[in-house]
């Protein structure tokens, strides 16, 4: 019994340790982490469950990123009552720069700094930007790297769809 | 058994030493007294050994260590009001945890929960620990308190807790930490 | 008069007009009628009005149908159809076509001048077609009035089909012969003679123009003249032996005898059914008398008398086959369509040798109409039986159905009874209470597992354990380590109380979900259990009640057919007879006429003497 939860355990660090390929994540349990968010308070991803999350992976220095964020800001306004969660995850190294943009864009989702890129190491993100949604039960459903317009569509599909779970 | 022998050799060497009649009576009393004392006593130590061997029951089921592991726990007893925002952890000069606590689990900490911050698997001998904490108190918001602790690593598992508490300073948290074996 | 079938069935289509047909029933019912299935166009048109399920057409449906009964044969309903369409205040177009039809009735029953009343509401309404078959139908008026220069009038107006057109002509012609006017006759009829015809039927007339004109100017003293139209009858046509005879007749009277019995020998060999048979047997020793083959002539008579006895013989056999009453059910065996109508005729004569006299038979009218009657009255005696024993088969399922549901109801029954649904749905509001009590509360205790709920019991009575109270280092020490203990699962417990209460808050709805569903299915138990057995009283009620019925019109069918089988009968026989009686008055002749050579030849004999 010790012996079998010990394993248990070390498999569980292990997987925590391991960075995932991106595209091979659907399916899986989305890694939990905290990060502080522009508001000083910390923010737990597992502290989720029951909610849809979507994890958007941004930084200033991304075009796209700039594009996309003022529509998934459109998202968090209209499905947040009903269950869904938006956590933006800003990987500059200087976080005023992007207290500044999130200002500049009027953004009402919750954002959160990972400076030492541990979080985003952790999901393998590999481009720019980044977003991921993780269903009410915490496993990842959907992962999608870069926009195009058109891409909030897909979104809201996808929302949607898991809302209804 | 042996303590049963003890006593029957106390009372017979009491016995052969019997003197005058009255000191006797006030020696038996005070006698008797030891003698339900001790009674309890060992009542009680038995007690506590079979609370032991159920406590150690629960720690398999709950804490589960393997022998060469190290598990590190945060709790608090504050008093005033105090809101933990991270715990840093360095073994060995080496970062092993950077955790941040959302505002439910900081509340969880202060009703009593214990979270295991950390489990290391460290060899036998001396290691040293370094742990800070940063939190909002009520008058200043930017708080920080570390401690520091040499501890050895022996044969079996180990335990240790970092207990965040203003017990001895009010209104300034600050670490005291408990080793287990 | 003549029409020919073709046109009478495109008109008995045409009744209806073009029609968007938004009424589903109403299509089917077309689709019926247009393949002449009436019997069934009828039934689904009854049953659709029985139903009310004619919102738009309602008043087209009843022309339909009067139209259909008319196809059918049954001249008073359709009659009463009409007339009540009329006294509705209807559309113009269905007024019109109205007026036709009960024009056509009263005049197929013999009122010809209500008939003719009818023609003349008509305003002009009418579709094409239907409009040439009143026009024949005014001048068929005319003329059995007598008033041939009316319909000549009306006929020669007419500019339209060239089959229409050479069949007016044809009656004009009639009418014109049998007012004496030949000289104009002649031309129409002359005309019509030398036609193109691009079919049997305009064939068959020119044969008949023909033939009429030969005849015609026979009987109008001009056989020269006859000759030409005789001969340009068909050898090989239907009228091509009374065109025979008629050449004779034309070159006896001219006195051309030796020429005459040319027609006159080839017509004798045909089959002697036929009177102009008959007569040429007459005519041939009449000719040779005249030519003075006077024992030749004898000799003709005595075969004539002769084959007339055999003849006469042939025809008592075949009268006493019809009275047996084989004949008929012969006629229907191959009859290959298993519709009704108006428009059926028998395309091929079965076997045997009474089928010669029926080829005859068959041109009238009477017996036309009467053998459509007997093979219409076999057709409902076959669909009464089928229905009787599609009756016996409802009335089985019915009962089936009965049993089925007597014997399934107590399982019904029972699992309802031990379902309780109302307990489950009570139990699942208190359990919503009880859910919404816990995350007010944040009740993280309320959901743990049982292993983690005896674990913390467990060490909450190890926390109350006096021994634990007690000032030693070792009690001392215990009551850490289960500060410590106690304080691990807490947390473990608060950490997993959102994931744990979403989980169960949806467990909880889905649960929910599913009552309402089986409440509702419940519902629908209920229901039919009330309704059930009442629906197959009412069905079963209505099956038994049906039954009667059809047992009385299948006797009612029964004697029909009876009737309609002694009446084709006397039909035959009497034609049989007439046939038989023109025997022997051509016997009779004949005889005559050989007494007449033989006192001749006495008489030439006791002169010679």
């Amino acid at each position: 019994m010790k012996i079998k939860k010990l394993a248990l355990g070390l498999v569980f660090s292990i997987l925590a340790a391991t960075s995932l390929a991106s595209s091979g994540m659907e399916g899986q349990v989305a890694p939990d982490f905290a990060l502080k968010s522009t508001t000083g308070e910390n923010l737990r991803l597992s502290e989720y469950r029951g909610d849809v999350v979507m994890i958007n992976f941004w930084a200033t220095w991304c075009g796209p990123c700039r594009q996309e964020m003022p529509l998934l800001d459109e998202l968090y306004g209209r499905y947040h009552r009903v269950g869904f969660n938006l956590l933006g995850v800003n990987i500059d190294d200087d976080t005023t720069r992007a207290l500044r943009m999130v200002e500049e864009l009027d953004l009402h989702f919750p954002v959160v700094f990972d400076t030492r890129k541990e979080v985003s190491r952790l999901y393998n993100v590999e481009a720019m930007p980044a977003t991921i949604l993780v269903d009410r039960e915490g496993k990842i459903r959907h992962v999608h790297h870069g926009y195009k317009p058109g891409y909030e569509d897909k979104y809201l599909d996808q929302i949607r769809a898991l809302l209804r779970e | 058994m042996t303590k049963t022998f003890i006593r029957v050799v106390a009372m017979v060497t009491l016995a052969i030493g019997v003197a005058a009649v009255a000191q006797d009576a006030d020696e038996a009393e005070s006698r008797q007294e030891f003698r339900n004392l001790d009674r309890a006593v060992q009542t009680l130590k038995k007690d506590v050994l079979d609370l032991n061997r159920d406590l150690f029951m629960l720690e398999e089921e709950l804490l589960f260590p393997a022998n060469s592991q190290v598990a590190f726990f945060i709790s608090m007893d504050v008093g005033a009001y105090f809101e933990l925002d991270s715990v840093n952890i360095k073994i060995d000069g080496k970062e092993v945890a950077n955790y941040l606590y959302t505002v439910r689990e900081a509340d969880a900490l202060i009703r009593g929960g214990v979270h295991r911050v950390h489990m290391a698997n460290l060899k036998t001998g001396e290691h040293e620990l370094i742990a800070i904490f940063t939190g909002k108190g009520p008058h200043v918001r930017d708080y920080r308190r570390g401690a520091t602790l040499s501890f050895t690593k022996g044969i079996g598992a180990k335990y240790v807790e970092l207990e965040i508490t203003d017990r001895v300073k009010k209104q300034q948290p600050e670490f005291v930490i408990k080793e287990w074996e | 008069m003549l029409s020919g079938t073709t046109s009478l069935t495109q008109a008995a289509q045409e009744n209806i007009g073009p029609v968007s047909i938004e009424d589903p029933h109403y299509g089917e019912v077309l689709f019926y009628f247009y393949q002449e299935d009436f019997f069934p166009a009828i039934v689904r048109l009854l049953a659709a009005q029985d139903q009310a399920q004619f919102d738009d057409h309602a008043e087209e449906a009843e022309l339909l149908l009067g139209g259909l009964f008319l196809s059918y044969g049954h001249h008073l309903r359709a009659a009463e159809i009409f007339e009540r369409l009329l006294a509705d205040n209807v559309a113009p177009n269905i007024r019109d076509r109205t007026w036709f039809f009960l024009a056509k009735i009263w005049y197929q029953r013999g009122y010809h001048d209500r008939a003719q009343e009818a023609l003349s509401s008509i305003e002009n309404e009418l579709p094409v077609n239907l409009q040439r078959e009143a026009l024949m139908l005014r001048a068929q008026i005319a003329i059995d009035a007598g008033e041939y220069d009316r319909a000549i009038s009306l006929l020669q107006d007419w500019q339209g089909d060239t089959e229409w057109a050479s069949y007016a002509k044809f009656n004009i012609g009639v009418a014109l012969v049998r007012s004496g006017r030949v000289d104009e006759a002649r031309t129409l009829l002359d005309d019509l003679g030398h036609l193109n015809p691009f079919n049997e039927e305009l064939t068959s007339l020119r044969d008949r123009a023909n033939l009429a004109l030969g005849f015609a100017l026979l009987q109008d003293g001009q056989p020269y003249a006859a000759k030409a139209p005789l001969q340009r009858v068909r050898l090989e046509g239907p009228f091509s032996n009374k065109a025979l005879l008629g050449v004779g007749w034309a070159d006896a009277e001219t006195k051309n005898f030796q020429r005459a019995l040319v027609p006159w020998m080839e017509l004798r060999g045909r089959d002697l059914l036929d009177s102009a048979v008959q007569e040429s047997m007459l005519a041939i020793p009449y000719a040779m008398a005249k030519l003075d083959s006077i024992s030749q002539a004898a000799d003709h008579y005595l075969d004539a008398i002769e084959a007339f006895y055999e003849e006469s013989a042939r025809i008592d056999r075949t009268i006493g086959h019809i009275n047996s009453g084989a004949m008929f059910d012969d006629f229907l065996l191959d009859d290959p369509l298993d519709g009704m109508g108006w428009y059926w005729r028998l395309e091929e004569l079965p076997q045997g040798p009474a089928a010669r006299y029926l080829f005859h038979l068959l041109a009238s009218h009477e017996f036309q109409e009467g053998l459509k009657n007997y093979r219409d009255l076999n057709h409902l005696k076959r669909n009464l039986t089928g229905w009787q024993e599609n009756i016996a088969v409802y009335a089985n399922m019915i009962e089936t159905r009965l049993e089925a549901y007597a014997s399934r109801l107590p399982y019904v029954e029972d699992a309802l009874a031990s379902a309780d649904l109302d307990g489950m749905v009570s139990r699942k509001l208190e359990f919503d209470a009880t859910l919404g009590n816990i995350e007010e509360t944040h009740d993280w205790l309320a959901l743990a597992t049982q292993p983690e709920f005896d674990m913390w019991e467990d060490i909450s009575d190890l926390e109350n354990t006096p021994a634990l109270q007690a000032s030693l280092p070792e009690a001392e020490e215990a009551r850490d380590k289960i500060r410590l203990l106690k304080g691990v699962l807490q947390w473990q417990l608060e950490r997993d109380f959102k994931d744990r209460l979403w989980r169960v808050k949806r467990d909880v709805r889905q649960a929910g979900e599913a009552l309402v569903a089986t409440q509702r299915s419940r519902r629908k138990i209920d229901e039919t259990m009330r309704t059930e057995p009442q629906r197959l009283a009412e069905l079963s009620d209505r099956v038994d009640g049906l039954t009667p019925r059809i047992e009385a019109l299948q006797a009612q069918v029964a004697g029909a057919l009876l009737e309609q089988h002694a009446f084709l009968q006397s039909i035959a026989v009497d034609e049989l007879q007439a046939q038989k009686q023109r025997l022997e008055t051509y016997t009779v002749q004949a005889r005559f006429a050989l007494a007449a050579i033989y006192d001749v030849s006495a008489s030439f004999g006791d002169a010679s003497q």
